[in-house]
């Protein structure tokens, strides 16, 4: 600043875009000279002026101050930042806090493959198709090993890649879009939880929309079909050619066929036709003993639905008076069913994702 | 090569765009502070400020051998940070189309509190802090206010970031300016002894 242009500068303004002025009250260590206080002596009459000022610039200061980042967040952010320089992103895991919620889905797609090259990784028609349609550049990853291959994607969600099987995706996941990843083989998915940014898995005609879970893609060159298994959480699924398809996957909900534990869902490629049952071996949600002591049989099947997340049918009325005494621990749930059944003298079938249990009833 | 708290940031820029990760690292340590306390304010939700700078350096450093000699770092790393926090806030369906197309958006305030304020009563002025009053300028008057006099960018590197019309720009500072400093008048006197004496 020109000394000659002291007498004028009686704005606030002014003052605050004064470069050694904010020098001046900011970083007083720094402040080589004594020119404003000298400027203060001189001008008495500026003192007002300049007061506010300063008092501006220090609320100001104040209040960045107040908001800056913790030492904690400071350094996690700058190792998570780290850990992505240098990879394309197989690398250890550092979980957010956000991301420790993930659900567990397990999820097995069984797609119709068709070998291009013997030896090598067979790759889908269809994912070569998809993945040409993509705009964005793409990374992908294939396992020719015959072990699993841990992948982690740009969103810290992993994926274990089996043998034969590629995947490609975005090689940043930009904020707000969706995370899009294309399959051809199998996979097993450990999604972060992301509720604004569905995670969706192309895998042949079917699209899968999760929000935020963990899940198997299996791919089966044997069979013409499509499978999903889940194991926890929630996933949709659609076909590709659904004319829908593109609002359901636009959706924040999940639409089309609702998976949910223990349920599978088989598509087959040949009739389009998609067909919703239960798993082979349904593992419990949540693990529990079982012991029931002249329990009333809806209990029963109650505390089974919670623990399995499947729905069992069956007249409540007719089975009202049915008691049952058992302890139920390791046995799958088909076994632990039949022991039931064996019990109240009826049996059970699935029909769709449900169980059905008839039986005559027991007398009072 | 090391790098000091002098070292300019052009000379760190040019530095980190060769792979240089120690003029990496001090970009971060350098701006890191400042962009988070400023994130907060447009965002208001601390998970979205942390991810949307993570995003940043990580993009920053990916995307570095094509990325121009910027004017200032300091105005490519605000302004890149404000977009993607903008565009989270879109997706999330905030309000953010206040925060973009209207003037007076005012960070939350309790009647009570404004009307207090409308009042004027000098006892009320007296103890409310000064950081307070901030709090009571509207957002966008008070980002202007912020990036203006605080970071030391110009009008045309503010329009350019809240894209909006330099006079808007001018409009905002103004009247922040303006509100400021009728809050701070009452203040001043007590300010000044504190500060002095």
């Amino acid at each position: 600043m020109a000394a000659n242009g002291i007498a004028e500068m009686v704005n606030v303004d002014e003052l605050l875009k004064n470069e050694s002025f904010r020098d001046w009250v900011l970083k007083p260590a720094s402040a080589s000279d004594a020119y404003w206080p000298d400027f203060m002596a001189r001008y008495p009459d500026q003192q007002p002026v300049i007061d506010q000022a300063r008092s501006i610039l220090l609320a100001l200061d104040h209040d960045v101050r107040e908001n800056h980042p913790t030492p904690e967040q400071y350094t996690r952010i700058y190792a998570n930042i780290q850990d992505r320089m240098h990879t394309a992103p197989v690398r250890t895991l550092a979980i957010g806090r956000r991301w420790l919620i993930a659900a567990t889905v397990v999820l097995c797609l069984g797609v119709a493959l068709y070998r291009l090259f013997s030896g090598k990784s067979p790759v889908s028609p269809h994912y070569s198709a998809l993945v040409d349609r993509v705009e964005v550049a793409l990374l992908e990853n294939v396992n020719d090993t015959p072990k699993p291959l841990k992948v982690v994607l740009p969103d810290k969600s992993i994926v274990w890649l089996q043998p034969e099987s590629r995947i490609s995706y975005a090689k940043n996941f930009t904020s707000g879009a969706k995370r899009e990843v294309y399959l051809s083989g199998n996979a097993f998915f450990d999604i972060t939880k992301h509720p604004d940014q569905p995670f969706f898995v192309y895998a042949d005609e079917l699209i899968t929309k999760v929000l935020g879970t963990s899940f198997w893609v299996k791919t089966n060159p044997a069979n013409d079909r499509v499978v999903v298994e889940v194991k926890t959480g929630k996933v949709s699924v659609f076909a590709r050619s659904d004319s829908r398809a593109g609002q359901m996957q636009a959706n924040r909900e999940l639409e089309g066929v609702v998976l949910t534990p223990n349920q599978q869902l088989t598509f087959s490629n040949l009739d389009v036709r998609m067909k919703k049952s239960l798993v082979a071996n349904p593992e419990p949600v949540i693990n529990q003993e079982f012991a029931f002591r002249d329990e009333r049989v809806a209990t029963v099947f109650s505390s089974l639905e919670q623990a399995y997340g499947i729905d069992i049918i069956y007249d409540e009325d007719l089975l009202a008076n049915c008691l049952l005494t058992a302890t139920l621990t390791d046995e799958p749930l088909y076994e632990k069913l039949k022991l039931i059944c064996k019990g109240i003298e009826g049996h059970y079938e699935i029909v769709d994702a449900q169980i059905v249990v008839t039986a005559k009833g027991c007398q009072e | 090569m090391s790098y000091s708290k002098k070292t300019e940031d052009k000379v760190l820029w040019q530095a980190f765009k060769r792979g240089d990760e120690t003029a990496f690292a001090e970009l971060y340590k350098r701006y890191m502070g400042l962009l988070f306390s400023y994130g907060k304010k447009i965002s208001g939700d601390e998970q979205a400020v942390e991810d949307g700078i993570q995003d940043l350096f990580i993009d920053l450093w990916q995307s570095r051998s094509r990325l121009g000699d910027v004017e200032t770092a300091r105005f490519y790393l605000f302004s890149s940070l404000r977009r993607k926090l903008i565009h989270t806030l879109r997706q999330d369906k905030l309000p953010a189309d206040n925060l973009d197309h209207t003037e007076e958006w005012k960070l939350p305030v309790s009647p009570a509190h404004e009307s207090a304020l409308i009042n004027a009563e000098i006892a009320d002025f007296q103890t409310a802090s000064l950081q307070d009053r901030l709090k009571q300028l509207p957002l966008r008057q008070y980002e202007v206010l912020m990036l203006y006099y605080y970071h030391g960018f110009s009008y045309t590197q503010i329009s350019d970031m809240m894209s909006i019309n330099e006079q808007s720009v001018r409009n905002l500072q103004h009247r922040g300016l303006q509100k400021l400093r009728q809050l701070i008048t009452w203040a001043v006197v007590s300010l000044f002894l504190f500060n002095f004496l």
